[in-house]
């Protein structure tokens, strides 16, 4: 216990001022008393929310709030994290729109990967996260898929990983493409489970990378040269 | 097909996918609305919060990883910590009797996360009413009136260093009678 336990409370109820709160954040990182004080208080009140009384909303409240949202034009519909240029960095603490636990999964694949390949298998520090995105769903589908592109030692892999995707037909898959300006070239295919996930590592070593949009079509026959089929998924990375 | 979970349409809407967003917005809509309402007292305000909390996800403004715990809980912290904001700014400390009464509705239960709530509102108010009137009072004001330690033992007329212990006290006794009544486990 050191002077700054005793501002969890505070810290909580958001009554500190900037600069305490700054003073008790620094603190969490190296108190675990304090982390595990914070994730009791947490799960203490987790319950507390659903006492609330069923209010009416206002009829025109969602209205207003679809109104105001920001317009976003058409190609920035996907989110493109760190570029390939600016932020190459060391896979620390992702702090990243994708799940701590999702990123750990692909990795682990990543470690199949090399593996299967009879690779030595390289430290964990050595993979480098270079750029990631969420794929935009085409109209009338719900599919979702987090595209990255990781350096794994001199190699790099991307790796896509895809849920919600549509039951094929017997004779179709879907196929993984990496498009660098209008050259597609074939990167793997999704094989989804019954659940329609699916996840694919591929090594990227015959392309120049500088391409920049991942996409998932639907296609008859595996790794032709261009897609024929109906794209389900895409965005830049 | 399933419907998509949460985490799926957070993503989607991270992605600016309107159409996910809206199926998030419509599930979560009148429960953040109303915990807001809860917290605030003010329907300006809860307006303002709920506004706020949606533009926010849509923006990605707000992250959310899975190792935050579940997306509802979340979405509820964020929604605590924003009526908190709000609160303090405009000084409504002093509490408000409420106005409009007759806006509280139980209405038909709809979708499934309101059929949930309801059934978590059932226990928890029976939880509360078991509590003593000092432990009711004292999780009222540190949750949701969210006053600072320093407040609350004014408020109560206890020495700065109790306050935790009697804060963590009552949520442990209330926890505990939740717990034998059971179905509110978050699982
Ligand atoms: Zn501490």
């Amino acid at each position: 216990m050191n002077e700054s336990c005793h501002m969890l409370i505070d810290y909580f109820n958001r009554t500190l001022t900037e600069d305490e709160m700054r003073q008790f954040e620094n603190h969490l990182i190296e108190c675990p008393s304090c982390q595990e004080e914070l994730i009791e208080w947490e799960m203490l009140t987790e319950d507390l929310p659903y006492e609330s009384e069923a209010i009416e909303v206002p009829t025109d409240l969602k209205a207003r709030i679809f109104a105001s949202l920001p317009d976003i034009p058409e190609q920035a519909k996907v989110v493109s994290m760190p570029t390939k240029e600016k932020s190459r960095r060391r896979m620390g603490p992702v702090t990243s729109l994708l799940a701590a636990g999702l990123f750990a999964s692909l990795v682990a694949n990543a470690f199949l990967f090399s593996e299967t390949q009879k690779q030595p298998e390289i430290a964990q520090s050595e993979i480098q996260l270079i750029g990631q995105s969420i794929l935009a769903p085409q109209e009338g589908t719900s599919a979702s898929a987090v595209a990255m592109l990781i350096a794994d030692g001199n190699q790099n892999i991307l790796l896509l990983d895809a849920t919600d995707l549509p039951t094929l037909s017997k004779d179709e898959l879907y196929q993984v493409w990496v498009i660098e300006g209008d050259q597609p070239y074939p990167a793997g295919i999704v094989q989804p489970n019954e659940t329609g996930t699916g996840t694919v590592s591929h090594p990227l070593t015959d392309l120049s990378g500088t391409w920049d949009t991942v996409a998932i079509t639907v296609e008859k026959e595996p790794n032709l040269s261009a897609p024929e089929g109906q794209i389900i998924l895409a965005g830049g990375i | 097909m399933t419907e998509p979970d949460d985490v799926q349409l957070y993503y989607q809407t991270v992605a600016h996918n309107r159409h996910s967003f809206e199926q998030l917005y419509d599930r979560y809509e009148k429960l953040v609305f109303s915990f807001a309402y809860r917290m605030t007292n003010n329907r300006t305000m809860a307006e303002e919060v709920t506004q706020d909390v949606f533009l926010k996800l849509w923006n990605g403004t707000n992250h959310y990883t899975e190792d935050k715990g579940k997306f509802s809980s979340w979405l509820l912290t964020v929604t605590r910590n924003k009526s908190i904001d709000e609160l303090r700014k405009s000084k409504r400390h002093a509490y408000e009797p409420m106005l409009d009464k007759d806006s509280l509705t139980e209405e038909t239960v709809s979708t499934e996360v309101t059929a949930e709530w309801n059934e978590r509102r059932e226990v928890i108010r029976t939880a509360i009413a078991e509590l003593r009137a000092e432990q009711r009072e004292i999780i009222d004001l540190f949750y949701f009136k969210g006053f600072s330690q320093s407040k609350i033992a004014e408020h109560c007329k206890l020495p700065l260093g109790t306050v935790k212990g009697r804060i963590r006290l009552a949520l442990k006794h209330l926890k505990g009678i939740i717990g034998q009544e059971g179905g509110v486990s978050n699982e």
